[in-house]
């Protein structure tokens, strides 16, 4: 069974990063599909939202629970990057609901991803 | 971006490496963290001391000069260790760095490290777990040399006027 209003969107998963001489060696990011229903967030969610993280572009995406994307879990990781209508969020955490839930399902929380010159990632 | 160290970075670096252990990373990069314990390392200042020494060279040709500057530079360098074996980590660093071994190391560097901080500890409160960390800076001398090409004169063009005095 699909979420309602579910679409295909493309996940980026950045490679692993090693460190040598100091300097970080990064590996090639790999990319798949998954199906997913992208929706604002509410008040609460924003009041969840990370400090410095309330006002910026985000979204939360429900997935189906097989879908491995992740969010920041060790050192040298990453996390995923989703696209979505052309701008690409980063998940900054996942909630997953796989036990109680008549509908195993997780939801991604997305925030408009941005590199440290400001620039939107992969713009 | 990538991070470019500057070439007293590469030379602190390659100084402190052998003495810290863990991974020893530039501070304020644009990654992810390496496992823990890993130490930071950041210039925050190079000041020169006293006037730099030149030296100007003419170049076989004839046509240019070279220019080589020579200053002395008193940096500060900040080393901070993270996770739950960073004192640790800096009390073997502050063992080592005035033996003469690591004196001569640093020498063959361009350095010479005169003075070590206390270890001071900063913890900060990450995913709602405190994570240790220690702070310490180094006082270092280092020489900085710089060789750049001149233009010199390639002729003089003078006109002759000679006035009879008599």
């Amino acid at each position: 069974m699909l979420p309602i209003g579910a679409s295909t969107y493309v996940i980026t998963r950045r490679g692993p990063v090693t460190y040598t001489n100091g300097l970080p060696v990064r590996t090639a990011p790999t990319t798949f599909s998954v199906v997913a229903s992208v929706q604002p967030l509410n008040g609460q969610d924003l009041i969840r939202a990370p400090e410095g993280l309330r006002r910026s572009d985000a979204r939360k995406a429900y997935l189906y629970i097989t879908d491995e994307v992740r969010t920041v879990l060790a050192a040298g990781v990453e996390a995923d990057l989703m696209t979505v209508d052309g701008v690409v969020y980063e998940i900054y955490h996942i909630d997953p609901h796989n036990v109680f839930s008549p509908l195993p399902h997780q939801r991604a929380y997305l925030q408009a991803a941005q590199g440290t010159d400001g620039a939107e990632v992969g713009s | 971006m990538s991070y470019i160290p500057t070439a007293l970075e590469l030379a602190v670096y390659q100084w402190l490496e052998p003495y810290i252990t863990g991974t020893l990373i530039y501070e304020n990069q644009d990654a992810p963290r390496p496992a823990t314990t890993f130490s930071t390392l950041l210039v925050i200042d190079d000041a020169r001391v006293g006037r730099p020494a030149t030296q100007v060279t003419d170049t076989p040709d004839g046509d240019d000069f070279v220019g080589y500057g020579s200053t002395l530079r008193n940096a500060t360098v900040r080393v901070t260790s993270y996770g739950r074996t960073a004192y640790a980590v800096l009390q073997g660093l502050q063992e080592q760095w005035s033996l003469p071994d690591s004196s001569y190391q640093a020498g063959l560097l361009g350095l010479s490290i005169y003075n070590i901080t206390q270890a001071r500890r900063i913890p900060q409160i990450l995913s709602q777990v405190t994570e240790d960390r220690w702070i310490i800076e180094l006082q270092v001398y280092a020489v900085r040399e710089v060789a750049a090409a001149t233009q010199a004169l390639n002729s003089i063009d003078a006109t002759v006027s000679l006035t009879d005095p008599s």
